[in-house]
Parts: C-alpha cells; sequence; structure tokens
C-alpha cells in the first residue's frame, strides 16, 4: 500500500511537471499607442470597434497591449465620443513581435504610424532609434555633442533603424540637418545595457505644446505565466466541503435531537 | 473583483473555529465559480499609460540613476505576513516565468526590470505545493494600498499596491505584466481558482503595485 501511494506520489509529480500549456503566449503580438499629435484632444483608441485605450492625452504612451496575431482596424477617437473618427487605419501584426502605433501631425493632417519596436536585446549595448514626430521641425541630424551625428537627415514622420551603442550616458544634440545648430541639447541621456529605447521628438519647434524628445523602452523578454501551485489547498478546500456538510449535517441532527426533546417535554 | 476575491479569500480560510470554515465554504459555493471570463477570441485590457521620461538639458543625477535600481534580495508585505528571500529566476523550458526552488521563497524574474527601475519589476510565489499552503497563499487577501518594500543590504524601495486582480491563464494580459512600460511596477503573481490534477490551477492573481518616490 505505502508502496501504490509513493507511486501515485510520482505520477502526480510527473503530471505536475509535463502539464501542457495551453496559454501560448507566442501567438500573441504586443501594441503600445503613443498620442503624439499636438494639437489633437485626448482620445479614445478602439481595436476592432472595442475600445482598449481610454483618456489619452498628448505625450501619452500606454503599456504593450496583448493581442493575438492578426489584423486589426484601429480607430481613434476624441474622449468620450464613440461616434467620431478622427482617424482610422488597418494594422497587421505577427505573432511573437511588438509595435508601437503613434497618432502624428496636426489634428488637421492626423495620421497614424506603425513600427515594428526592436525586442532584441544585447548585454551591455543599448539599441536606440530615433522617430520624428514633429510636424514643424525641419530635417534633423542626432549626434554626441559636438560630434558626428550618429542619426542624419531625419524628416517628419521619419523613424530611423536602431543604432547600437555601448550602455552608458550620453549627451546628445538635436541639430538641423547637415549644420551644427543646435535645436535641442539632451544631457545625461542614461542607456542601459540589454535595454532598446525609442527617442520620440514631439511637440512644436514654434508653439504650443513645444519640441521635446520622450524616451522610451522598447520591447520586453515576455513569458507566459508561472506554475505556481500543486493543488495542496484545493484539496484543503474539498476537505471545507466535507466539512461543512458533517457541520450541517451535525447542526440538523441537534436541531432534530432539540425538536423532539422539546415535544416530549 | 469582488466575487473573485471572496473566491480566492474561500482557499485560504485558515481559522480554526467551524464557524469560519463553514462561512469560507458556503462563500466557495456561492462564489467559487464565477469568475469565468467572457467567451471572446481575445480579451482587450483597458490599459495603462504614461509619459515616458522627457529628455532634457538639464542633467539628470548619473550617480542616483543607477543607484536607485538594484536587484531585490528581500520582498516585504507586512499585511499579509509576508516577509522572505528573493531567488533569481528565468523561463523554463515552456517558455513559462521561472518559480522559485522553494515554497518559502519568492522568484525575481531576471528579465525585467530592477526594484525601483521604470519597467516591471515581476515576482512570482507559489500558492501551495501538494501538502499545504506556500508564501503566497494569502496574496489575494491584499489590499489597495497596503506597501509592499523590495530590499537589498541597504536599499530598498516601497511600492504602493494599486489592484488585485484574477485571470483565466488564457486571458493574462502578459505584456501589460513582462513588457516595457513607462511606469515603475511591482507585479506578484501566484496561482487561483480551480485546481484540476490535469491542467492545474486554472487562474493567476496578479496583484499590481506602484513606487512610492
Amino acid at each position: 500500500m505505502k508502496k501504490l501511494m509513493s507511486l501515485l506520489g510520482t505520477l502526480a509529480l510527473a503530471f505536475a511537471f509535463i502539464l501542457p500549456v495551453s496559454a501560448d503566449g507566442h501567438e500573441n503580438a504586443m501594441v503600445r499607442v503613443l498620442h503624439a499629435s499636438p494639437d489633437a484632444p485626448a482620445v479614445d483608441v478602439y481595436v476592432d470597434g472595442e475600445v482598449a485605450v481610454e483618456g489619452a492625452e498628448f505625450k501619452d504612451l500606454t503599456d504593450y497591449l496583448t493581442l493575438p496575431a492578426g489584423d486589426y482596424n484601429v480607430e481613434i477617437k476624441p474622449a468620450g465620443d464613440a461616434e467620431t473618427v478622427v482617424v482610422a487605419a488597418d494594422l497587421s501584426i505577427e505573432a511573437g513581435k511588438f509595435y508601437t502605433a503613434a497618432a502624428i501631425g496636426q489634428l488637421e493632417n492626423i495620421e497614424i504610424a506603425a513600427m515594428e519596436d526592436d525586442a532584441n536585446f544585447e548585454d551591455g549595448k543599448s539599441k536606440v532609434r530615433v522617430a520624428h514626430f514633429s510636424p514643424d521641425a525641419p530635417a534633423v541630424d542626432v549626434a554626441p555633442k559636438g560630434g558626428d551625428a550618429l542619426f542624419s537627415n531625419l524628416e517628419f514622420k521619419g523613424v530611423s533603424d536602431y543604432g547600437t551603442l555601448d550602455a552608458g550616458t550620453y549627451d546628445l544634440e538635436i541639430r538641423p540637418a547637415g549644420s551644427m545648430d543646435v535645436v535641442k541639447a539632451l544631457d545625461g541621456v542614461a542607456l542601459e545595457g540589454g535595454m532598446n529605447y525609442t527617442a520620440f521628438a514631439i511637440g512644436l519647434l514654434e508653439g504650443e505644446p513645444a519640441f521635446e524628445v520622450l524616451l522610451a523602452a522598447d520591447g520586453g523578454e515576455m513569458a507566459m505565466a508561472p506554475e505556481t501551485g500543486q493543488g495542496g489547498l484545493a484539496q484543503t478546500a474539498s476537505m471545507n466541503w466535507l466539512f461543512a456538510a458533517a457541520v450541517v449535517g451535525a447542526a440538523a441532527a441537534g436541531f432534530y435531537v432539540f425538536r423532539r426533546q422539546k415535544q416530549d417535554a | 473583483m469582488e466575487r473573485q476575491r471572496l473566491a480566492s479569500t474561500s482557499f485560504v480560510v485558515k481559522s480554526k473555529t467551524l464557524k469560519l470554515i463553514f462561512v469560507g465554504t458556503l462563500t466557495f459555493l456561492a462564489f467559487g465559480t464565477v469568475v469565468d471570463a467572457p467567451d471572446k477570441s481575445f480579451v482587450l485590457p483597458t490599459v495603462d499609460f504614461a509619459q515616458p521620461e522627457v529628455l532634457s538639458a538639464k542633467p539628470v543625477d548619473r550617480q542616483s540613476f543607477y543607484s536607485e535600481r538594484f536587484i531585490p534580495a528581500q520582498l516585504s508585505i507586512p499585511s499579509i505576513g509576508v516577509e522572505t528571500v528573493i531567488e533569481a529566476v528565468g523561463i523554463d523550458e515552456q517558455g513559462r516565468m521561472g518559480t522559485p526552488d522553494r515554497i518559502d521563497q519568492v522568484g525575481w524574474y531576471q528579465f525585467g526590470a530592477k526594484a525601483g527601475a521604470t519597467g516591471n519589476v515581476v515576482l512570482s510565489g507559489h500558492l501551495d505545493d501538494l501538502n499545504g499552503p506556500a508564501i503566497f497563499a494569502d496574496l489575494a487577501s491584499i489590499r489597495p494600498g497596503d506597501v509592499v518594500t523590495l530590499r537589498n543590504g541597504e536599499q530598498s524601495a516601497n511600492y504602493e499596491t494599486v489592484s488585485i486582480k484574477q485571470y483565466r491563464l488564457n486571458d493574462m494580459p502578459l505584456a501589460s505584466i513582462f513588457a516595457a512600460t513607462q511606469s515603475k511596477r511591482l507585479q506578484l503573481i501566484t496561482c487561483a481558482g480551480p485546481y484540476d490534477p490535469q491542467e492545474g490551477y486554472r487562474d493567476r492573481v496578479v496583484v499590481t503595485a506602484q513606487l512610492i518616490e
């Protein structure tokens, strides 16, 4: 009997470790949304007619949404106004990949720019790219202070490829393409090893909201949910059932006896 | 949400009084099976968002940038009596976040964020083993506002609980938990829901906390 129990125990353990994995995170794609239209109001974002993001304002960047790979229709509507579509786009997303969809341009020319985010990381290195989403800024270079351009001649709506830098802290500047004038100085930009980043240049050079650069970490090392239980408490819970039945039974019996005694008296 | 919390609570009733067990069981009977998610091909969670770091001509304090983030070594959640050691974990052969070797400890996802950093700091802990409760048996009874502290030597980071959610395994918002975010968050994960000897626990509880700066 003891032998049987230990065999059953072994089997139970074996089952615990070869559970089929039904929640396959690898079939999903990851999508986030950036509001980079300087004069657009707060917006709601709909994916295939369902609201996914509510009340995003200029400069807001959402977390990544988990979506099954496939084709989607993305609509941007004024916050709380389900009837009006500000702009819409079809988005095709592949399993295991990360994407950023950005609402860019002034409201009268608003459009959705979609880009794939790099989620392959290198130890000790940072991969960085620049997205030019400032409608009234000229084509620009991005360079270390006084140095040669890392990214050159990037125009509005342009998104650079990723460049690989050693992890560390950089003093950078944004210059009109081909010039050494400084449009914007970016001091102490801290880039961590094993991380990828997009620097989004947004806002207006002349007017409000003002031109600025946002630095966002891209991608991520996805995993599926951890297997954090083996059922010990669930058995306790089912014991509770029996216990409850026993309590109810005892109470009923007690009541019956009580009634009998009363009747006898 | 309240229903789900009740369901979870019924699993962790530990009182020795019959009354509590009885109430806990009734709670389980009444609410234990109502966490079914709507039958859809996907669940679209409404996501959080935050403004990314703004780069400026004002240098950041480089020393503090790196010193304020650390690999967490100790976890304490006073409100649910958790005080334990943190192991580093990775991804198992089936692509799942790893779990700690010891059931009285928790696992820190080493491919996520460090404590105090921008991003998701992810910890997994067991609800139970074959015999009984483990370190996160009471995780679902944490309340919004409860403080969670990560430490390593002199360094510490305090987080404030903002949400307690229970998901079907297939409906987990995995990207919100594991991918890059502009927020400074802590995610605590354990098992929940009905247990099936073949499939394991059906659900996961995810407690999300925000760094107190």
